[in-house]
């Protein structure tokens, strides 16, 4: 580890001074980029795995950087992470050609398998989702990566509890844990993590669980608890998306504060590694100076506090609102509806939602004062009389 | 109140002239024999992570605008899934195509350029990257595929075009189907955006060329300088257009300009080979 330490500190002091001119005859300047506080890497053990890890780990999503790869390697990031499905698969064959010349036990390597047959409402696996094809597509993924063996297999994308304890899936894992292909086995979750979080605790054979974690979501709460949960029974736990998106809307004006995002969710003793995507030597620089520094600047917590106010654009669907409502208007309906006009530019589906709802234009109209309190802070009240007067505009207009 | 009404009523109108442009049902051709079914849901930038998880960073990345999901079936209980991805250009179009493209995959004539691996059939037009997959209870018929393909890519009406600024990239030892656009953080330099690149081999040596065109030579200039001054490499006091420079990362680096467009080579340690791209270069660019 003190090797990799060098390196990494190499990197940080030194990764852009290295250029020299050959011809031109022009000067070499030999400033070196700005230094960051060096203490010691923070290593966490991912759960009962013999796996301990820098913090911080790289999540690759290109596949024309392998110098961007061997760099975060030399500064010493140790954990890669790579799906069968990412870039058609270059993104593994990238990673494949990378490490053919490095020690393999000098690194770590997870990759993750998507079922064939998921009903995108529910999360749900359906009959073909079947073993041999997710077994199948593992097996490409290896020989895309040129290994033997990856270090963890992730089941991809569970969104149900359902979809976790689907038997043929589950068999796939844990045939490849036995055939020794994979060392540990684990899944990854974008959505309803609590739930899937505690069916991989009651499955009792998940190794890992990677899943979203970030200051902005509404329901951060209840997916820190469930992690503690699962780090309490010897489930190793891996973020991702801790940037929240990296901006605060969509045309990109306002930036999180990546670096104090990524610390927010590392300062939790029970996430033992984050995958921030790496795509710039920019980002990589950042990100290892939070590998010895968690602590958060005054300036970090008031970024955090400041985009945590900010909105963003639409309902995420969290309800609360449901029963606040003196009117018992279906809220969340309304909101979907918006979001179907101001975010698809899909005004008819808009209305349709409307018209089954029974809504007509402002249903607020007889309220003296909105009794909803947004855990987003939307003005419910303004967005309802916003979307209902779609109501007013025939339906021939929008089809 | 009423001004607000006003807004409300004349936003409505110019999102609908949009909407027209892509109404689903104008977007998915019809087939005899075939249902179709088009997924309520519009995935757009918030939300596509929900259907292709982390594989959403590169779309993104591409200018991603939204998608939209059909679904055909027939008697046989066959099914044909398609999925239209809209980009915000065909640069970027072209962008998460080639990322996804290997170069052993069998091509076809759909769109700009398609290709057909394990049932599935992939292809880029204009501003859509479309992505059909076969399954069911028969083997995939490639040459329905084809078919379906065709029709819509009519149902498109979008223009089948390479990136112009590819044809000035050599063609004497490219690898076929090595081109690739980066859109940003090229080489991983957060400096370099909108990089057209491909590869080159000779004998076992593989190389690579890109080029960037920016909106005025001042701008080129101003990339390169960005781009030394990252790698702190100091071209003052020279006149020359074109820099060999030791990069950090990528070693011996060959770059230069020509009025709005800055190209270079690297992973090449042959300087007189070297010049002789560069020199290629420099004369294929014409505006």
């Amino acid at each position: 580890m003190k090797n990799l330490f060098l390196s990494r500190r190499r990197f940080l002091k030194t990764s852009f001074a290295g250029a020299a001119g050959i011809t031109i005859g022009a000067k070499v300047s030999a400033n070196s980029i700005k230094e960051v506080k060096t203490t010691g890497i923070i290593t966490r053990r991912l759960g009962h795995t013999d796996l301990v890890l820098p913090i911080v780990s790289m999540g690759v999503m290109r596949s024309d950087m392998p110098n961007l790869v061997k760099a975060a390697y030399d500064s010493g990031i140790k954990h890669f992470d790579t799906a069968h499905g990412y870039m058609g698969g270059n993104n593994e064959i990238m990673l494949g050609n990378v490490f053919k010349d490095y020690p393999r036990d000098s690194f770590t390597i997870a990759t993750k398998v998507h079922p064939d047959d998921i009903n995108r409402q529910t999360g749900e696996l359906g009959p073909g989702s079947t073993k041999e094809s997710f077994l199948k597509k593992f097996n490409t993924s290896l020989e895309r990566l040129q290994m033997d063996y990856v270090d963890i297999l992730y089941h991809h994308g569970v969104g149900s509890r359902q979809a976790l304890m689907y038997e043929p899936v589950l068999d796939a894992l844990t045939t490849a844990k036995k055939e020794g292909k994979t060392r540990y086995i684990g899944l990854s979750t974008h959505r309803n993590e609590p739930e899937v979080i505690q069916a991989a605790i009651d499955s009792g054979v998940i190794d890992v669980i990677l899943t979203t974690l970030n200051f902005k979501q509404q329901h951060h709460l209840q997916i820190k608890e469930k992690i503690a949960l699962a780090a309490e029974n010897g489930i190793g736990i891996v973020t991702m998306k801790t940037m929240a998106g990296a901006f605060l809307d969509r045309e990109k004006t306002k930036p999180v504060n990546c670096k104090a995002a990524l610390k927010w969710v590392l300062q939790d003793p029970n996430v033992h590694t984050s995958i921030p995507g790496i795509t710039s030597f920019d980002m990589l620089a950042e990100n290892l100076s939070v590998m010895e520094d968690l602590e958060l600047t005054e300036e970090e917590i008031k970024d955090l506090q400041e985009a945590g106010l900010v909105a963003g654009l639409y309902c995420d669907g969290c309800s609360s609102c449901s029963a606040l409502c003196r009117k018992h208007l279906p809220v969340h309906d309304i909101m979907r509806s918006y979001m179907y006009a101001y975010g698809y530019n899909d005004f008819k589906k808009a209305r349709e939602v409307l018209d089954e709802s029974g809504i007509g234009n402002d249903p607020c109209e007889d309220c003296e004062s909105c009794t909803i309190v947004c855990t987003k802070n939307f003005n419910v009240a303004e967005r309802i009389r916003d979307i209902s007067r779609i109501t007013n505009i025939p339906a021939e207009f929008l089809a | 109140m009423k001004t607000r009404h006003l807004h409300f009523i004349i936003a409505s109108l110019i999102l609908l002239t949009d909407i027209n442009a892509v109404t689903p049902e104008e977007l998915f051709p019809e087939f005899n024999d075939w249902d179709l079914k088009i997924d309520e849901t519009v995935y757009v930038p918030e939300n596509l992570w929900e259907l292709i998880n982390g594989a959403a960073e590169a779309y993104l990345a591409y200018d991603f605008q939204d998608l939209h999901i059909g679904e055909y079936t027939n008697a046989k209980n066959d099914m044909i899934h398609v999925e239209l991805y809209r980009h915000g250009d065909p640069e970027n179009t072209f962008g998460i195509y080639s990322s996804e493209r290997m170069p052993d995959y069998h091509f076809i004539t759909a769109g700009t350029e398609g290709y057909t691996s394990f049932g599935a059939l992939n292809f880029f037009t204009g501003n859509y990257y479309v992505k059909m997959l076969w399954s069911g209870a028969s083997e995939a018929d490639e040459s329905l595929l084809m078919e379906f393909a065709g029709k819509i890519e009519d149902k498109l009406k979008q223009e089948n075009r390479w990136p112009d600024i590819l044809s000035y990239l050599p063609e004497l030892n490219r690898i076929p189907k090595s081109e690739g656009y980066s859109n940003e953080n090229f080489l991983g330099y957060s400096c370099f955006h909108s990089a057209f690149t491909a590869g080159y081999r000779i004998d076992n040596r593989e190389f690579k060329l890109f080029i960037i065109q920016l909106n005025d030579s001042n701008e080129a200039r101003l990339m390169l300088n960005e781009y030394f001054k990252t790698i702190h490499f100091n071209a003052s006091g020279t006149k020359d257009q074109d820099h060999i420079v030791v990069d950090p990362f990528y070693g011996k680096m060959a770059i230069g300009t020509k009025d709005h467009f800055l190209f270079g080579v690297y992973n090449l340690d042959d300087e007189q080979l070297i010049t002789q791209y560069l020199d290629q270069l420099r004369r294929n660019i014409r505006f």
